[in-house]
């Protein structure tokens, strides 16, 4: 049976998986930053400015990813292990279980897509 | 002033006597209860500095474990830390795929469970001192209380003294007075009245003979008989 290398990690307290070749590092929590007028996030990593995925309520720990050739942090998860697991579907099966790899790339199209809030007119 | 021959006449010297005596028996009472609280109010100076010690003490009991509380705090984060680390270990190898990255994913799990357990381990050692802080807090608000009750006591000590300070000016004023009323002095109440008490108890032993002086004629009228017996009588006639 193939073997799936990556990062097993929690959301909302369900396991999900994360390939290696997405997962690039974990690293804590840094100050996030809100833009004005939007509801998106920027933080400062290894000198860089990164958008920050916020898939849930935010942990200690921000992990940075590439995606399509693009950094993106993405806070609110939790890591779990490393390792390497049985391939089962699009996820893995971690002792018999099946746990599914984490769907980034509609979180990602969800914050590209999001509309930054209307201005209120001053009265 | 009254006149202490106009006094004599309406109490007598026994009375005089009993009342002296009685006088200065209260005066020493009283000088000895002044004497006893002064001995209680040096050992409660002694208790309350005890007392602020022990509070002293509880105050850096205090500092010591907001100090352990900090330490614990920073040994979490650098724990937290490695945790990552170990973490960014294990993609590396993972990134490196098997049979290359292999070892260094199994050196980091080990790792990341070696650090669980630290986590763990620390998370006990701050309920523990959870429970010591609370105890502390318990422990300091009780001797609070000791400390305030401490207080009160030595404040009432302190107007007992005073009383006492009074109670026993009055009396020496209540001496001289008595003095001055009856015409005589402390001593000579004091020999009075042993005096007195002297013979009491000779008179009780004279009543008491008093009563066995019967039973003893009795016995001795029942020895003497049979020889009274033998005796002429003044009746017979000599032959």
């Amino acid at each position: 049976m193939a073997q799936r290398a990556g990062l097993l990690l929690r959301r909302d307290g369900e396991l999900a998986f994360l390939p290696a070749s997405v997962a690039r590092w974990l690293l804590p929590l840094p100050r996030l930053t809100k833009l004005p007028w939007d509801s998106a996030q920027m933080a400062l990593v290894g000198g860089e400015v990164v958008a920050v995925l916020a898939l849930a309520e935010p942990s200690a720990e921000l992990l940075l990813c590439e995606l399509d050739g693009q950094a993106v942090a993405i806070s609110g998860l939790s890591a779990e292990r490393v390792g390497f697991w049985p391939a089962s579907g699009s996820g893995i099966s971690v002792d018999g279980v099946l746990v599914p790899a984490l769907d980034l790339s509609e979180a990602l199209e969800r914050f590209r897509s999001d509309r930054p809030a209307p201005q209120e007119e001053p009265p | 002033m009254s006149d202490p021959e106009s006094n004599s006449s309406s109490v007598s010297a026994i009375q005089r006597a009993r009342l002296l005596a009685a006088l200065e028996a209260t005066k020493t009472a009283a000088s000895h209860a002044s004497g006893e609280q002064r001995a209680a109010n040096s050992g409660l100076t002694r208790q309350r500095s005890d007392l602020e010690a022990v509070q002293r003490s509880a105050r850096n009991l205090a500092s010591r474990n907001r100090d352990i509380r900090n330490s614990l705090q920073v040994l979490r984060e650098s724990v937290d830390r490695a945790k990552l680390s170990a973490l960014n270990a294990g993609l590396e190898g993972a990134r490196l795929g098997e049979p290359v990255g292999k070892a260094l994913v199994v050196m980091s799990d080990e790792q990341r469970n070696l650090l669980a357990r630290a986590l763990d381990t620390l998370d006990e050692h701050g309920a523990l001192l959870a429970d010591v802080e609370r105890d502390r807090e318990r422990f300091s608000a009780e001797l609070s209380q000791l400390s305030e009750g401490a207080t009160q006591t030595f404040a009432a000590l302190a107007r007992a003294e005073q009383q006492s300070q009074l109670t026993s000016a009055l009396l020496d004023q209540l001496g001289v007075d008595c003095a001055e009323l009856f015409g005589g002095d402390p001593e000579a109440a004091r020999a009075m009245t042993e005096a007195a008490a002297h013979v009491r108890t000779a008179a009780a032993s004279l009543l008491e003979l008093t009563q066995r002086a019967p039973l003893g004629a009795n016995a001795l009228r029942e020895l003497l008989s049979p020889l009274l017996c033998l005796l002429p009588t003044g009746e017979e006639k000599p032959r």
